[in-house]
Parts: C-alpha cells; structure tokens; sequence
C-alpha cells in the first residue's frame, strides 16, 4: 500500500468505509435498475413535448415539470441516465484497461523503458482532464466522445496504477522471485491478480466518478455526442438559458448527475474533498 | 545533492521538450496534408518553427498563434492567482479544523456531497445566487472564489493527509523523550515535514487550479486562455489550440518543479 493509500485508509474507522463503501453500490445498483427499467418508468418517450404544457412548474401530474418545449422532466431524466450511465461505465472501462492496467505493465517493461512511458504520460496528464478530452474528441470525430473521455481520464489512472506498480516491483518478494528464477510474466500476473483483487473496485468507481464527470461536462461546453437522446449534461446545457425562471430545469438533471457521482466517490472510497 | 537537482533539472528540460513536441503534433493538423507523409512532413516543419520561436498562425484572426495566447493569458494569470491566493486562505485553515475527527465527521458528509457536483452546476448555481441581492456585492470575484474553493478543497486534503503522515513519525516521541516541549517538536520539525509534504502536491494543485479556471471561464464568458481554447477548438484552430494546451502543460510542469524544488530545500535544511 503506498503512503498516501495508508494515509487515506487511516482517517476512517473501516466500519464507517464499509457502510459507505457499501452504500455507494447499492446506489449504483439502483441506477443499473433504473436504466434497466427506464423505457417502463418514463411515461413519454424520447422527446415528447407537450407545446400545450410548456414550462410548468412540478405537480402531480409532472412531477419534475416540464421545460420550455413542454418536455416531461422526469422521464427526459430518466432517459438522459440511460444515456449517461452506460457511456461513463464504456469510458471508464477505456480508463481502466489503458490507464490502470497498461501503468501497472508499464513498471515491467524491458530496458527501464516505464520510466520514460511515465514521463510521456505526465506530460499528457499535465494538461486539464477536460481539455484533453476536448482535443481527442476533435481527433476522434463526434462519434468517439466516449473513447476520448476515457483516454482523458486514463493518465491519472495510469500514474496512480504505476506508483502502486513500482512499490510491488521493488517489494522483498519480487526481489525474492527475481533471485529464484520466477520469469517477470509470473510475477506480473501474480501482482496483477493481488492488485486487482485489492482495488478492483475502487480504481473502477473512481475511473467511473471521473469518466462522469467529464463526459457530462464535454456535453455541458457543447462537444459532446450529437445524439438523439439527451445525455445528463446536455439537458443541464439547454436548461441555461432559462433556468432562472425555470429552477426545475436545471435541479433535476444536476440533482441526478450529483447522485450518481456521489455512489461512485462512495464505492470508491474516497476522501472527503477527494479528486476521481 | 547537486546530482538530485541536476537530474531533476534535466527531468523538468525533457519534460518540456516533450509536451512541445507534442503541442507541433497537434499544430501540424493546421497545415493540409495528404496521407501520414504528409502529416509527417508538416510535424517536421511545425518542430521547425518551434525551435526557431514560430507559433504558427491562428485561422480564425489570422494573428500569430502565441500573439492571441499571450493577449488571452492576464486575464487567466489572474484568476490563478487569486484563486490560488484564496484557496491558501480558506484551505489551510479548514485543513487545520479537519484534522479534528470530530469535525471531519459533522463537515464530512457535507464536503462529499459537494465534491460530487460538477463544477459547471456550481457555477449555475453561483450565477443564480449573484442575481440576489445577497451575491451581487461579490459579482466580481465570484470566478475567483469558486476556484478558489476547489482549491481549498485540494489543499484541505493535501494538508490533513502530510499531518497524518507527519504526526506517526517516530522520531516525535523520541524528541519528547529528550526533553524537547511538545510545541517545539511540533514547530521545529513536524511543520517543516507537513509543508515539505504539502510543497509535492504544488504541480497537482496548479492544474487542480487549472482545470477550474476553464470550467469558470466558459460559464461566465471570462475571456481568457481557456475561453479561447473552445473558442478556437470550434474553429478547430490547431494552432492557438496546441499553444494554449502547450502553456497550461508548461504552468504544471513548472509548478512541479518549484514544489520539488522547495521541498528539497527544507529537506535539506532539516539536515
């Protein structure tokens, strides 16, 4: 365990870790739920508008309202989670393998060769996350939003992953298999296996925290995917223009994308005030 | 220990080199290529440039790139500076209060919420709240303090984590044992450990900063160096976009260096 993992580990008592370990997957259950059941729990389809009851406040028939082109809130809600959910968990799957996996083989390679890797990916990492994204989704094309979200969020997992990585090469029983004659591919896929086993968890709610976050925000400054259904931060974006009138445009969206972030910093394990 | 400072010295060159290597990558895109040899040929001229200070010039004003970047960065310096100066205000001392277990478990729950809302809600909601008559008097140094407090909120972390790592330090007890007060220990040898400590996370707290700065930039219009990043990302305007993200990979990467730097010095000083 590194420093900072111990130190982190330290400030909370582990049963108060694994209730809000617990909580944060229990939260991204239900959300697995509801995307499940998103077609049976929202009453409109897909952009639906209701011109006749534009812009009314939540009741009981519209219980998140309805925004200025008379979309019923709630069930663009509903869909806009279906859309957010399953494209952060594809980027954070990209984070992991190209982040966290490759740092953690990059310690390994011949000739020294994870030092420089480490050094590249510093030097790409030491641009804003966002930015990042921004850059990849103009090289990828629009339809690549998820693969570029991903590739942004990879250098922090890949740093955090290759710090881990070295602390295992230079521990007492890597030195004691290298002195046995165990080849480095044995000793890579016992570490791995330990890594994941320890952190599995954790490197992927963190990844999907952080693959959340970017992905609503990419749609929010205006280059997110250009698809027919609204994604979390698209509808936060449109409500702008007029959410000083229409509060119940912009709370909902916002409340549902924050609620999601929050299960997986719970799941995660992270400190208070932590970055993904 | 002159080897250290060199090695690192050669450590921040390299770096350097590399993200503008990678920033004339990303400029080559501006010229029209056919094919990879094409674009391989563009990169060497782009790399051309670069050493003989060339910036390329932006599509959209028809300006040197690195005129518009240089124009665009006061107003961010700016923000980081403020913004990095009220996150040292505001994350020290509730770094400090944190380190209270008692505290951390009433603010925690609080700080965990806050920390799950985007940035960008924030500023909605900071920009709602500046039409009351409450937020108007703070209207212009609203951007700043929301940087700020996600600065605060870096360094809170930063600082609880140093104390705890410093405060299991064996050698604290052994200095009380030698008749040193606790305050001495605490002020001669843990303090240079906590700031020591804190000065590593220098480089991750520019670009916490950073990243803040461009979310706050495009909510509120500031025109700065993020603003005109997008602005140029929608013209695809590789040019100005590589400078700019050539600029902010150089305010890390320097930063990082410095905070190496200071926390060697007190390492060094501490004997």
């Amino acid at each position: 365990m590194t420093q900072a993992a111990a130190t982190s580990a330290s400030f909370r008592s582990p049963p108060l870790g694994s209730i809000a370990r617990a909580t944060g997957l229990v939260g991204l259950g239900v959300f697995v739920l509801l995307i499940a059941l998103s077609d049976v729990i929202a009453r409109a389809p897909v952009g639906k508008e209701y011109h006749a009851l534009a812009g009314q406040a939540p009741s009981a028939v519209f219980i998140f309202g309805t925004d200025a082109l008379g979309h019923d809130l709630f069930s663009e809600t509903i869909h806009a989670i279906a859309v957010s959910v399953p494209a952060a968990v594809a980027a954070a799957f990209v984070a992991i393998v190209l982040g966290a996996v490759a740092g953690f083989a990059a310690v390994r390679l011949p000739m020294r060769l994870g030092q420089p890797a480490r050094g590249v990916v510093g030097v790409i990492g030491a641009v804003p996350a966002l930015l990042l994204a921004i850059v990849l989704a103009l090289l990828l094309s629009r339809n690549g939003i998820v693969f570029a979200a991903g590739l942004a969020a990879a250098p922090a997992a890949f740093m955090r992953s290759f710090d881990r990585a070295e602390a295992f090469a230079d521990s007492r029983h890597a030195e004691f298999a290298r002195a046995t004659g165990i080849p480095a591919t044995t000793l890579l896929r016992r570490d791995l296996v330990y890594e994941i086993r320890a952190h599995l968890i954790s490197v992927a709610c963190r990844s999907l925290a952080l693959a959340t976050m970017l992905l609503a925000t990419l749609s929010f400054v205006g280059f997110g995917e250009m698809t027919h259904t609204r994604d979390l931060g698209r509808m936060i974006a449109d409500a702008r223009p007029m959410y000083l009138v229409e509060w119940w445009s912009l709370v909902f969206p916002v409340l549902a994308l924050m609620v999601f972030i929050l299960f997986a910093r719970m799941a995660a394990f992270l400190d208070e005030g932590e970055a993904p | 220990m002159w080897r250290s400072w060199l090695w690192r010295i050669a450590q921040l060159v390299l770096s350097l080199i590399c993200a503008v290597l990678l920033s004339c990558a990303l400029s080559a895109l501006s010229r029209p290529a056919h094919g990879a040899f094409g674009y391989g040929q563009n990169l060497a001229a782009s790399v051309v440039d670069s050493i003989h200070g060339r910036s390329g010039i932006s599509s959209v004003t028809l300006h040197p790139a690195l005129v518009d970047v240089f124009a665009a960065w006061p107003v961010t310096l700016g923000l980081l500076l403020s913004g990095g100066a009220l996150a040292l205000a505001l994350g020290i001392p509730l770094g400090i209060l944190l380190t209270n277990r008692m505290l951390l478990r009433i603010a925690g729950p609080l700080i965990q919420i806050v920390s799950a809302t985007p940035l960008f809600a924030m500023c909605l909601l900071f920009a709602w709240w500046n039409t009351s008559a409450l937020g108007r008097p703070l209207a212009g140094v609203l951007p700043s303090l929301i940087i700020g407090g996600v600065g605060a909120g870096y360094l809170q972390i930063a600082l609880r984590r140093a104390v705890a790592v410093a405060s299991g330090f064996p050698h604290r007890t052994g200095l009380r044992m030698m008749g040193l007060s606790a305050l001495d220990v605490d002020l001669r040898y843990v303090l240079p450990e906590i700031v020591a400590d804190m000065c590593v996370h220098f480089g991750a707290f520019v670009l916490v900063l950073l990243s803040a700065i461009a979310i706050v930039e495009f909510s509120f219009g500031i025109p700065g160096a993020a603003s005109l990043f997008f602005a140029s990302a929608v013209h695809r305007d590789w040019s100005v976009i590589a400078l700019v993200l050539l600029s902010f990979a150089a305010a890390k990467l320097i930063a990082d260096f410095l905070g190496w730097a200071i926390e060697h010095s007190l390492v060094k000083g501490r004997g």
